[in-house]
């Protein structure tokens, strides 16, 4: 028995990585070197004539003993211990960082071996916790004995053993049980139609406009001059093209949108099982992706006037995970109806079990003033004086229409603001064309920010700032009395509460 | 069946915990030389781009050179203050279950995080800290950096304590659970 304890000591006291460690964080400073600096790399070696071969290979060296010296550095300032329930490491080379990680705040361990490791016997060691980018790190190399028994204590000393046991384990629901939501192809028709198009227009018109930049960059001026042809041509000949241009841009995004809707969602499937949601989607690659009810933190759906006419929206369901793989777990139900969305709210607020009267919150009058003056009213001022210097009369009717648009436009903004709470949850739906729609249970807030402009200040005005473990919902312009009363109520439901909330 | 001791009283809101009412501790005031060097530093670096481009393209007798000049003094004074302002600024408070963090000079911030939410604590200082021997406590809470909290400007003592009694109210609501 003795001996045994004495065999697993080694982790209790401070202990470095393997020293093939070494070889692996040089690596991934080069890694990290040429993704940050390519568009660099590339003018340093296709224009030849900014250095000569000498410096040229001094710079490789000196860069390559930098690299070396840092590698080597941060391998020795890289500690990792255990001690009966945390997780201890401090590295750093410059900005020292001691961690202590509590086991239970471990959401997976998972072991990586790419060719290096297999050849040295060791593994890289990811160590997943939920929490923000700066908490989450990897063990760069560990023999594999190590690696296992370091795994092996941390999860038999985990408080809450369950947290281990991901979604992956739940094969219920495929067989026999009748999916919650189903999308047949026509329905995959209605998503592509109704997807904003303008908006991916706009990003490819924005894509050309940064492509000169790009061409000059990489392969120098010599394509330039024929890029510059075509669009000269297409700039004289503005009104004869511009139509055909806009329509064909639609043309191309509506296609583009409706062949990703497909690719993406082609025959999906979401079934509700017992622990939570289980998605299942896409024609070449089919993937797979689950969320527990606890995970959930927040719904988010959004309508436009097409939706509105199908009777759709486009659902999302975010799940607590760290910051750099929120985008993996976030589930994305396109063209979810209104009636399969008031199941997921009804289930995910628990209002069948629970008494629900809600209440709205006012936003000021104040918002639409503010809003009116800063898009409105200045942009208008400035059409003004444009017309004013330029002496086209044209500008003042642009800028007393602008003002009258915006006039009407952001009052029926302010006015389709609301904020709608129960004791149990929230749900915020702001947007006029594109309506935006976040809901969430405030036990599962975890922070809770008031924050004042000037303005706000002198007229006793608040924004009232939800966090939680995925994505925050931003309420502006209550009377600061308000605010204080709702950030006391949340703090109070938060800290009461003793529910699993992730 | 019903819970014999299971009760579903009314909640008064005027009657909750009010956060507002707590008293704020400012942080070490030392922290503004701090926030001086570090600005001071970014500062003159900014003047020695500005006088070498200006220097070498037209000349120190030139109306640019000196405009530039009385810019960046205007600039400077101006960021003394402040950072003045914003050491003054800043302060926390701890209740039993929550730590509220108060900043910002025009644009103020309040932000409050329960215990129960908090996933780890960490001490960290950078150089200049270092220098003038004060340390930066964080909180962290889980997915995105957006909640955080980072409350700069504090004796090494008083940031050691307050991880401690923050990773003990962690540990005690997980007990709960």
């Amino acid at each position: 028995m003795m001996r045994r304890n004495d065999e697993l000591a080694w982790f209790h006291t401070p202990t470095r990585q393997a020293p093939i460690a070494i070889a692996i964080i040089i690596i991934n400073i080069i890694k990290s070197i040429i993704r940050n600096w390519w568009p660099f790399i590339l003018i340093l070696i296709f224009r030849s004539n900014l250095l000569g071969p000498d410096t040229a290979r001094l710079l490789v060296g000196a860069v390559a003993v930098f690299v070396i010296c840092i590698s080597i550095w941060q391998y020795y300032r890289f500690h990792f211990y255990l001690s009966q329930d945390k997780l201890h490491v401090s590295r750093g080379i410059f900005r020292k960082v001691k961690m202590d990680i509590p086991f239970d705040r471990i959401q997976a361990i998972t072991f990586e071996q790419h060719i290096i490791h297999q050849l040295f016997d060791v593994t890289k060691l990811k160590v997943d916790t939920a929490g923000s980018t700066d908490e989450e790190f990897d063990f760069a190399a560990l023999d594999q004995a190590k690696a296992r028994e370091l795994r092996n204590f941390i999860l038999k000393n985990k408080v809450q053993s369950d947290t281990a046991v991901d979604m992956d384990n739940i094969e219920e629901g495929q067989s026999g049980a009748t999916p919650l939501i189903h999308l047949a192809p026509m329905d995959l028709i209605r998503v592509g139609v109704s997807q904003n198009h303008l908006r991916t227009a706009g990003i490819i018109v924005l894509f050309f406009m940064t492509l000169r930049d790009r061409i000059e960059e990489t392969v120098g001026d010599r394509f330039l001059d024929v890029f510059d042809q075509y669009t000269d041509q297409i700039v004289n000949n503005l009104v004869t093209y511009g139509v055909f241009l806009f329509i064909s841009l639609i043309i191309v995004s509506f296609v583009g949108t409706l062949i990703y809707t497909i690719l993406r969602y082609y025959d999906l499937y979401l079934w509700k099982t017992r622990q939570g949601y289980r998605v299942e989607a896409g024609l070449f690659n089919r993937v797979e992706q689950a969320a527990q009810f606890d995970k959930i933190q927040m719904i988010r759906w959004v309508s436009n006037p097409i939706r509105k006419v199908f009777g759709i929206v486009s659902l999302r369901l975010y799940q607590a995970s760290s910051a750099s793989r929120q985008n993996k777990t976030t589930i994305s139900v396109p063209g979810c109806k209104i009636p399969e969305l008031n199941e997921i709210r009804r289930s995910h607020y628990s209002l069948d079990h629970t008494d629900h009267t809600t209440f709205r919150l006012t936003i000021d009058r104040r918002y639409f003033w503010r809003r009116l003056l800063f898009i409105g009213f200045i942009p208008a001022v400035t059409f003004v004086i444009i017309g004013y210097f330029t002496v086209y009369w044209q500008w003042y009717i642009v800028a007393a229409l602008w003002a009258i648009f915006m006039f009407f436009y952001q009052s029926n903004y302010h006015r389709k603001w609301t904020c709608e709470m129960s004791d149990y949850y929230l749900e915020i739906h702001y947007g006029l064309i594109e309506r935006i729609s976040k809901g969430l249970l405030l036990f599962k807030i975890q922070g809770v920010e008031i924050k004042q402009t000037p303005y706000q200040r002198r007229n006793s005005l608040s924004t009232v700032v939800l966090y939680t473990a995925s994505g925050d919902v931003v309420i502006p312009y209550l009377s600061l009395e308000q605010g204080l009363r709702l950030k006391n109520y949340i703090l109070y439901r938060v800290e009461t509460s003793r529910k699993k909330w992730m | 069946m019903l819970d014999p001791g299971f009760e579903n009283n009314p909640i008064l809101v005027d009657d909750l915990p009010d956060v507002s009412a707590q008293p704020f501790q400012p942080i070490e005031y030392k922290y503004i030389q701090v926030l001086r060097i570090s600005n001071s530093l970014f500062m003159l670096i900014l003047l020695i781009i500005f006088c070498t481009i200006v220097i070498t393209q037209i000349g120190m007798d030139h109306w640019v050179f000196y405009t530039g000049i009385s810019l960046w003094v205007v600039m400077f004074i101006l960021m003394l203050l402040f950072t003045k302002a914003s050491v003054r600024n800043k302060s926390f408070a701890i209740r039993t279950h929550d730590i509220s963090f108060k900043k910002g000079v025009f644009f103020r911030e309040w932000t409050t995080i329960s215990f129960n939410r908090v996933q780890h604590c960490e001490i960290t200082k950078g150089v200049i800290d270092n220098l003038v021997g004060l340390v930066e406590l964080k909180v962290f809470t889980a997915g995105g950096s957006s909640s955080d909290l980072a409350i700069p400007g504090l004796k090494p003592d008083l940031a050691a304590r307050l991880k401690e009694h923050i990773m003990n109210k962690v540990e005690y609501h997980d007990e709960e659970e």
